[in-house]
């Protein structure tokens, strides 16, 4: 058998994106993202208007409080409550560090 | 008394380090805590840590050893508002951190520290916005 030559594709993340069953297998996970999102940021939960606002866009999970930067990082008078982060941790998403040595 | 691995104190942990570290100290003096500064204490940079999730880590049937603590340590400018000022700050608090598994602590092992992100992001509760970086920070740790 000839060898096959390997070219990558660069539009190969972009075509899969489109694809209707990672769509579908999408929004599974960023409902519940959503969902564990809502929870972490139930605790402070004062009015509920920014649970309201915790929404799965496409395929992404976002939240359109205006303040949200300053619930998620917090400032000199208030604690990060980081819903997003909390909510992504406890939706079992972790970030993996684990880079290659540089060449 | 039970034998159950107490789960570590690791904002103190980490801020003792700091603390005690001369690159942050020059900089900061003693000024890293959980809490912000009193009000109108803002003239010189601080350093606060904040605990956002602690996670069980260990991987086997031992219970609560090894932990994944993911802390925030916000990098305050001080009054003279530079960005560079913060961002040396938090360079030299990062720098501080990658050396923390090789530091002897009293209580704690580091096995590993991991960043996730650095943004800038000013605190606009400020007038005016004070220039901030924002560490996001992965310490892996078990009690001595």
């Amino acid at each position: 058998m000839a060898p096959v030559r390997y070219v990558p594709n660069p539009l190969f993340e972009e075509e899969v994106r489109e694809q209707p069953q990672h769509e579908k297998g999408m929004r599974t996970i960023t409902k519940g993202v959503a969902k564990a999102v809502r929870t972490a940021a139930r605790p402070f939960r004062n009015t509920g208007y920014y649970e309201r606002r915790v929404r799965v866009k496409a395929q992404s999970v976002v939240a359109s409080d205006f303040a949200w930067h300053w619930v998620e990082f917090g400032s000199v008078h208030n604690p990060p409550y980081a819903p997003f982060r909390r909510g992504l941790r406890a939706a079992g998403i972790r970030l993996v560090m684990d880079p290659k040595p540089p060449r | 008394m039970s034998d159950a691995v107490q789960i570590l104190d690791a904002v103190a942990i980490v801020g003792d380090y700091l603390r005690e570290h001369p690159d942050v100290e020059s900089m900061v003096g003693g000024r890293v805590s959980h809490k912000s500064p009193s009000e109108g204490d803002f003239e010189e940079p601080w350093v606060r840590i904040t605990l956002l999730d602690p996670q069980n880590v260990t991987g086997n049937s031992r219970v609560e050893w090894l932990v994944s603590y993911y802390l925030q340590i916000d990098c305050y400018a001080g009054s003279e508002n530079r960005f560079a000022e913060a961002f040396d700050l938090a360079a030299a608090v990062r720098a501080a951190l990658i050396a923390l598994p090789d530091a002897d602590l009293e209580d704690a092992v580091v096995t590993d520290i991991g960043f996730a992100s650095m943004p800038s992001q000013p605190d606009a509760d400020l007038m005016p916005a004070r220039e901030r970086f924002i560490l996001d920070a992965e310490v892996f740790a078990h009690p001595r």
